[in-house]
């Protein structure tokens, strides 16, 4: 899964190292006068929105590309109604989600093709701690355990998945769910505490022993 | 397009730029988005105002009903009518309830209600709206007047007027014409009969409105009597009716105080209240 591009000579791009930028809402209020400085957003968020994309959709790269280009110009169109107190990430994630959801409609026959595999190698925090069991466990069973846990939570129904890759994914806490599914809060919860539910009880249902943690957030726990 | 761009191996963000030039693409402005959310929280009030209307006028029509006269009624047409009213207020409230509600979500932070926040407040404004309805605009003549303007619309002023016109059942309705005593009124119902309606024992609600009733009452002002006809009216002559119990016309108490000069507009409840006793 190809996350870096070739750039072209003389094209600069934010490195980890290089001071960072002007903050988000700053570009965009600059973007909205310039289309010029909607490319360092575009930069800024590009490797996050598009793993986000395979790991929400399992799409070949040529309709990642596709999907993103169509996100970023969606959201340069509709800059002015970005809300500034929501993070632009967020709102990014929204926009990249509603294009996906399109996408699916209007090609119902899209079938996953980025193997589970290759997503091992970037889980999210939460996921590993639902998958980390006992500290005795080698690494082999780590992964194995990961591959199970995501395996389990691609058969979930389409409400539960959602939420469940960007919760145990792209580590997103319930509050940013909810501004990214525009959803509340309390409906996100009970989502993504099901979805672990579910997961949980596939992974039991494996051969592997497991002490998974509950993560509630300080919201009602499920009853198992 | 997409296969061009796998064959130049360009970056994101140069497409982006290049499509962004290609198609002349602007951000929207700002003036359309803010217009675009005036205009939804223009149409989220007008539901509103229409859901609190439309839940004022059921009010006042459950209110206003004697349910136990309805069930009693000889007449079928009665309670099918009232039915049908009561359910079309009732549908379209809640067709308006329905699409304020998918409309609030839409806005910039409506999804972030929980839905029982929602409840408790679209609760307090349904009670504040049609409580302000009732109590300062003419519900019922806003009513009666769409009765009149609507042919298929099944008007309650009419289906009560049916039903009030019913002296065999002991219930008549008309307008008062003037005190033959103290304690007896002659009435002129909606037929054009003449009704002397002997009120010596009939209590007059709401009871601390028309404490006087033979002044308060003025002529003019539109009655419903119950009790028992004694005799009916003949071509020319009066009918005579044995009133338990007098009420206005309207149960709204902007109509109310229209109607009787001594009014103080807090006979509302008492008339509810009284409309169940015999």
């Amino acid at each position: 899964m190809p996350l870096h591009v070739s750039r072209p000579e003389g094209h600069t791009t934010a490195a980890p190292l290089m001071a960072p930028g002007p903050p988000d809402h700053v570009l965009v209020s600059r973007s909205i006068e310039s289309p010029r400085f909607f490319r360092e957003l575009v930069e800024r968020h590009e490797a996050k929105m598009r793993r986000y994309v395979v790991r929400h959709s399992g799409l070949p790269v040529e309709l990642v590309d596709d999907v993103l280009q169509d996100a970023f110009l969606r959201a340069y169109v509709g800059l002015a109604s970005f809300d500034r107190t929501l993070k632009f990430e967020n709102w990014l994630y929204r926009i990249v989600r509603n294009v996906l959801v399109d996408s699916f409609r209007k090609n119902k026959q899209h079938r996953r093709e980025t193997p589970i595999e290759e997503m091992i190698e970037t889980p999210g925090v939460h996921l590993c701690a639902l998958c980390s069991g006992a500290d005795t466990g080698s690494v082999l069973e780590h992964r194995e355990r990961l591959g199970q846990a995501l395996e389990a939570l691609y058969d979930l129904d389409e409400p539960y998945r959602e939420v469940a890759v960007l919760r145990f994914l792209e580590d997103k806490e319930y509050a940013e769910i909810s501004d990214i599914l525009m959803k509340p809060v309390g409906t996100i919860g009970s989502l993504v505490n099901r979805a672990r539910k579910l997961i949980v009880n596939r992974l039991s249902e494996s051969a592997l022993p497991l002490d998974v943690p509950e993560q509630t957030q300080g919201r009602r726990r499920v009853k198992p | 397009m997409t296969k061009e761009h796998q064959k130049n191996g360009a970056p994101l963000s140069d497409r982006v730029m290049q499509e962004i030039e290609r198609r002349s693409l602007a951000p929207v402005p700002r003036w359309r988005v803010l217009g675009h959310g005036a205009l939804q929280w223009a149409v989220i009030t007008l539901l509103g105002l229409a859901a609190g209307l439309s839940f004022g006028l059921l009010w006042v029509h459950v209110l206003d009903l004697y349910w136990t006269d309805v069930a009693t009624s000889r007449s079928l047409f009665d309670g099918r009518h009232f039915l049908q009213t009561l359910l079309l207020w009732g549908f379209l409230c809640g067709l308006c309830l329905f699409a304020l509600h998918r409309l609030y979500r839409r806005t910039r932070r409506g999804y972030r209600a929980s839905l029982w926040a929602l409840v408790l407040w679209v609760s307090l404004a349904l009670g504040l709206v049609s409580w302000l309805g009732f109590q300062f605009a003419p519900l019922e003549s806003l009513e009666q007047e769409l009765g009149e303007a609507v042919p298929w619309y099944p008007s309650w002023d009419d289906a009560k007027g049916h039903f009030w016109q019913t002296p065999d059942e002991g219930r008549i309705t008309g307008h008062l014409v003037r005190w033959s005593t103290a304690t007896q009124f002659v009435l002129v119902d909606g037929k054009g009969g003449q009704w002397l309606v002997d009120a010596s024992e009939a209590v007059f609600r709401p009871r601390h409105h028309w404490l006087n009733p033979s002044s308060d009452v003025s002529p003019g002002t539109r009655l419903r009597v119950r009790g028992e006809m004694v005799l009916r009216p003949l071509d020319d002559g009066e009918g005579v009716f044995r009133a338990s119990t007098v009420y206005p016309w309207a149960s709204g108490s902007g109509r109310h105080r229209r109607h009787s000069p001594a009014g103080n507009g807090h006979g509302r409840h008492d008339n509810m209240r009284g409309g169940k006793e015999n």
